[in-house]
């Protein structure tokens, strides 16, 4: 035993002065760094004719535009290209882009074919590496190429930041018009740029607080449509709305579990308000909270296990954590002001809330924990956040002024790039669909 | 009166040497000196914004940059992506995925631009690794050796890197890393880099992930991104700006990557 374990020692020390340099090695500790966006190039798609160069410029454009506004990368002005490459199967001249300091250089093709398809190919290079992340073609009818568009998008984020992308996705908000004494709500959907804005509801009744399904083309929103106010459940597919559950007194407040199964919700009875859960398929529902207090904007953590909501329970509207059976609730919330509108990021790693200081509202975000607080805004009246698919940014409503009429606005989660969304006209309270797919 | 004179001599002389008796020298072999660490007198932030602002261009970018290329017999293409069969009759066909068949062959002419390398650096001035094995040497046999001079053998030879020299460096990195402080647990995606270097400042050797084999295991894809963040960052600085004298001190160096403030704190 004695004798292996020398042998062992001999044999660890033997590879261990193998690895070890010929001389010593200077060692540095790099720890800063910037956030600066990363420079991109990404030429106009080549194309054989006229309607395939003017696809492949707009889909271009689009890639631009995406990458942009996600404050990670800045492309760079096609005018400072010196390499005009014509055929993409070929390795681009890397000392060119070098010059024009790119880091990474998108080539792409766009070939029609018969029966009304098209093909797009394209290739993302590491200039610095020189080499090829990924090489890929997608196929579909032209009409589609914003979808395509999209989906090279989500394909370079990902390769370039270890992130999914969140391009290919869709914004549900409430369209809002009319006087304020008067305001019509309907529900619309948008692509996540703000492109092809569609009306869901009539608009003959008030809908709020809409939310998607992780995992399908689902909405589950409030809805007036029926005496008392409740969840609805909508399919943006078919167009078929139903009411939630038959349950005795007013619902509100609902999202959907990770899975897509459950609904999560509160419900109201004698003015008290409780977190109730749904299966969806069996309909059988189980009530998870039982204080005297009001609990509501329960939001699922992503796997399931645990749960985010808002309470008054402790005199003041704070955040707790409890478990999915309803166990073990504990606050999580402890700063100045209150807070309310939880919202569990998918990437797991951040709770984003709504909070109200000195008559300003912020949005925010802290750990699951309750440590490491971080506040995002500032404005007259922020609120409502809604978390990309990966969780890496926020969307909310904003009313900048007393009076002022809502939008949706958007910012990363490490409180850069602020910008509104544009939308036909007012917005509110947006949510984020899963990628698209 | 005939008495004060000796008396007041004998009393002084007592106290001188009382004095002499219990103050004696100080054992030098008590202090605990530091090495001395050779340091210029330059101020820093004027150094640090020229020459990490300023870092000198490439020799290749010197010249002009041909805006054609000389005609070169381009490779063959690779073969033509199959087509895709077309999917079932749709209002909205989906967009299908594939890989495109293989990766583009390179060009033919290799990458010539590319600042001569030398394969083999000329040998360090001296070898640190030896030297401190004697210096290890000279301790066990005169364990209060004159401390001065070997201090001044080791550091003063100004072969070793300067703080400030090392803190130009650092802002050299911070204009070439994008860190990931936004990742999640930033402080946790540490990166090792072992870099070997020309005397111009130039990579000898692409850069090496020393930790890549842990990343890779890791499957975390924010790791993977920081690794290709921090070896990006590496190429992207290319080449350093470092004082020519002391190559031997900074030919091969192993640069540590942790993003270090969480945000917000």
């Amino acid at each position: 035993m004695k004798t292996a374990n020398t042998m062992r020692a001999l044999l660890m020390f033997f590879f261990a002065s193998l690895a070890m340099p010929a001389w010593a090695t200077l060692e540095i500790d790099i720890t800063k760094g910037h956030l600066d966006p990363m420079p991109i190039a990404i030429p106009d798609f080549v194309g054989a004719s006229d309607p395939e160069r003017e696809i492949g410029v707009q889909i271009a454009d689009l890639i631009r535009a995406n990458l942009e506004r996600s404050g990670l990368f800045r492309p760079l002005d096609p005018a400072s290209f010196i390499e005009h490459q014509n055929n993409i199967n070929v390795q681009p001249r890397f000392a060119d882009w070098r010059i024009i300091k790119a880091d990474a250089l998108l080539s792409g093709r766009l070939v029609m074919e018969s029966d009304n398809r098209m093909r797009i190919e394209f290739r993302l290079w590491d200039v610095l590496a020189e080499s090829q992340l990924v090489g890929l073609q997608l196929a579909t009818t032209p009409e589609n190429w914003r979808r395509i568009g999209n989906k090279i998008s989500d394909v370079i984020y990902q390769k370039l930041t270890g992130e999914t992308g969140y391009f290919d996705t869709r914004i549900v908000f409430i369209a809002e018009s009319g006087p304020k004494t008067d305001r019509v709500k309907r529900l619309a959907i948008m692509d996540q740029d703000g492109a092809n804005p569609t009306f869901l509801t009539s608009g003959k009744y008030t809908v709020l607080t809409p939310r998607f399904s992780p995992t399908a083309q689902q909405i589950t929103y409030m809805s007036y449509a029926s005496r008392t106010p409740s969840v609805f459940l909508f399919n943006i597919e078919t167009g078929r709305q139903e009411v939630l559950g038959e349950f005795p007194g007013m619902t509100f407040a609902p999202r959907f579990s990770p899975d897509g199964t459950k609904v999560i919700m509160s419900l109201v009875q004698g003015g008290n308000s409780d977190i109730w859960v749904m299966d969806l398929r069996t309909r059988q529902r189980q009530r998870l909270t039982t204080s005297s207090a009001i609990d509501t904007s329960p939001s699922f953590s992503p796997d399931g296990a645990r749960i985010v909501f808002n309470s008054d329970r402790g005199g003041t509207s704070q955040i707790y954590v409890m478990n999915a059976d309803g166990s073990g609730v504990h606050r999580i919330s402890f700063g100045k002001g209150t807070y309310s509108a939880p919202v569990w990021s998918p990437r797991g790693d951040l709770i984003a809330f709504t909070k109200s200081l000195n008559r300003q509202f912020h949005i925010g975000v802290m750990r699951p924990e309750g440590d490491v607080e971080r506040i995002l805004t500032t404005a007259y009246l922020d609120e409502g956040p809604t978390w990309s698919p990966n969780g890496r940014v926020l969307m909310f409503t904003r009313e900048p002024r007393p009076g002022s009429k809502p939008h949706i606005w958007s910012i990363d989660l490490t409180g850069a790039n602020l910008r509104q969304v544009p939308t036909p006209g007012d917005a509110s309270d947006p949510a984020w669909s899963p990628l698209i797919q | 009166m005939r008495l004060g004179l000796p008396i007041s001599l004998v009393l002084h002389g007592g106290v001188i040497a009382v004095g002499l008796m219990v103050l004696p020298e100080p054992k030098l072999a008590v202090v605990n000196t530091p090495e001395i660490v050779p340091v210029e007198l330059v101020i820093l932030a004027k150094e640090t914004n020229i020459k990490a602002q300023a870092p000198k261009p490439k020799a290749k970018e010197d010249e002009p940059v041909p805006l054609v290329t000389e005609p070169e017999a381009l490779p063959e293409p690779e073969p033509e992506p199959e087509p895709i069969a077309p999917p079932p009759p749709k209002a909205k066909p989906k967009p299908v995925k594939k890989d495109v068949a293989a990766k583009p062959k390179p060009k033919p002419k290799k990458k010539a631009p590319r600042p001569k390398r030398k394969t083999k650096p000329k040998a360090p001035a001296f070898d640190l690794a030896r030297l401190e094995n004697k210096l290890a040497k000279q301790d066990k046999d005169n364990p209060v050796s004159d401390i001065f001079e070997r201090a001044r053998e080791a550091r003063g030879a100004g072969d070793d890197m300067t703080a400030n020299e090392i803190d130009l460096l650092r802002a050299q990195m911070y204009r070439c890393w994008r860190t990931s402080l936004d990742a999640p647990n930033p402080e946790k995606l540490k990166v090792t880099i072992r870099i070997l270097l020309n005397p111009d400042g130039t990579l000898s050797s692409p850069p090496k992930v020393l930790n890549a084999v842990q990343i890779k295991r890791s499957g975390d894809p924010f790791w993977q991104a920081a690794a290709d963040k921090a070896r990006r960052a590496v190429l992207r600085c290319e080449p350093y700006t470092l004082p020519a004298d002391k190559y031997a001190s900074w030919r091969d160096m192993t640069m540590h990557f942790t993003p270090a403030d969480i945000l917000g704190n």
